[in-house]
């Protein structure tokens, strides 16, 4: 009987060192590939919300825009307000005046073809022109006074998103607070 | 001769006769959940298919010398390592994919079909009348997947492959798309093969 159990458990072991040996060998070669596709797909996400920053430099929550000469151009912001389904994630560009210059859907689980436009090019350019439109934006949805067009039969999804435009602004001006004073109020 | 028909029927059964999905009613959960458009349901199609003819492989080579009581902590063991590569294979090749399938890739070691087949089929039989039913029942998941998500693509959202579909795309019926949508077409199909398959039987 003992040896019945010796047999199995070298057995199961064999199994597992060979399953252990072929999976860290697919590590060592897709993860690299992987960690590119990802710093890529974040470097465009980052252009594409502030589109006038040449380049960039990260720091936790937000990561802040260079223009070519050096300046600030801006700031791209992190934020993750709650959505119908669950967090929706989403990167905010704003430059120096504190105006929005895009937004982009990260990733989200909202309800296919309702909240789920909230990735779409319509809802975005829609917001947009709202945005050059007005001096100074009232980030609510149209139903609750503010300026933004909500999508149809989705206005949870909406409303999370200008909380999320607002959480940005909030993280904007505290951190231009602290350029500000480091900086001797040179942005 | 006689070996050979029945090396066919390995691979042709589990398209019709033995459909994963329409017959076995095994791994339903990635049914409904990915066949809301026709590239994830092709995407999750293929990927098991590829776990299900590897895993059915190993598992028959493996079926002589591995001991009874630990029969499934092996097969196990086995489909994880693959549904695990090929998890890392699509992040790193085919990062849309990825995106769309999300959870579903990495959820395909608990698929019923794969263990089932390991437990009802490879581990009785040859490697080779395994790979191809390994073939065989990835090839009729394929094609269930994509028929399930045929129709509630065209009619969910109007369009097919992402592509808008003139007529269908005016107003889509949304609920389609959603998961009750999924149960309905789900259901018809089944009812229809089953009475396809009844036809037979009474009027004789």
């Amino acid at each position: 009987m003992p040896k019945q159990m010796l047999k199995t458990a070298l057995f199961l072991f064999i199994i597992s060192s060979i399953s252990g040996l072929l999976l860290a060998l697919s590590e060592q070669i897709t993860a690299p590939v992987i960690i590119a596709i990802n710093e890529k797909f974040e470097m465009q996400a980052r252009s594409q919300v502030l589109p006038q920053a040449k380049t960039f430099k990260t720091d936790k929550q937000l990561a802040i825009g260079y223009n070519d000469d050096g300046s600030i151009a801006g700031f791209v912001i992190g934020v993750k307000p709650k959505g119908y389904g669950a967090q929706i994630n989403m990167l905010v560009g704003i430059n120096n005046n504190g105006k929005i210059t895009g937004t982009k859907i990260l990733s989200h689980s909202e309800t296919p073809g309702l909240g789920a436009k909230i990735t779409g090019e319509e809802f975005h350019s829609k917001f947009m022109s709202v945005i050059e439109k007005n001096e100074k934006t009232d980030l609510r949805v149209k139903k609750d006074g503010g300026d933004v067009d909500a999508i149809t039969a989705a206005t949870i999804t909406s409303r999370a998103f200008c909380e999320g435009l607002k959480e940005a602004q909030k993280i904007f001006s505290e951190n231009t607070l602290i350029l500000n004073t480091s900086t001797g109020g040179k942005l | 001769m006689n070996n050979n028909s029945n090396l066919l029927h390995e691979l042709t059964k589990g398209i019709w006769k033995e459909n994963p999905i329409f017959v076995i009613s095994l791994g339903l959960c990635p049914t409904i959940a990915v066949t809301s458009s026709m590239t994830n349901a092709i995407g999750m199609g293929l990927s098991c298919m590829f776990v299900l003819v590897c895993s059915n492989l190993f598992i028959s080579l493996l079926r002589n010398i591995v001991p009874n009581e630990v029969r499934i902590p092996t097969f196990i063991v086995v489909i994880a390592t693959f549904v695990t590569i090929l998890d890392k294979m699509i992040q790193a090749y085919a990062p849309a994919l990825s995106a769309s399938l999300g959870i579903f890739i990495p959820l395909i070691v608990v698929n019923c079909i794969i263990l089932g087949r390991a437990e009802a089929f490879a581990c009785k039989n040859s490697p080779i009348a395994s790979i191809l039913d390994g073939i065989g029942m990835g090839l009729g998941f394929t094609l269930a997947l994509s028929l399930i998500a045929f129709f509630r693509e065209l009619l969910g959202d109007g369009a097919l492959f992402g592509y808008k579909i003139p007529f269908f795309a005016n107003d889509p019926a949304l609920i389609m798309i959603m998961a009750p949508g999924g149960f309905i077409v789900f259901g018809l199909l089944i009812a229809l093969k089953r009475t396809h398959d009844l036809k037979g039987k009474f009027t004789k």
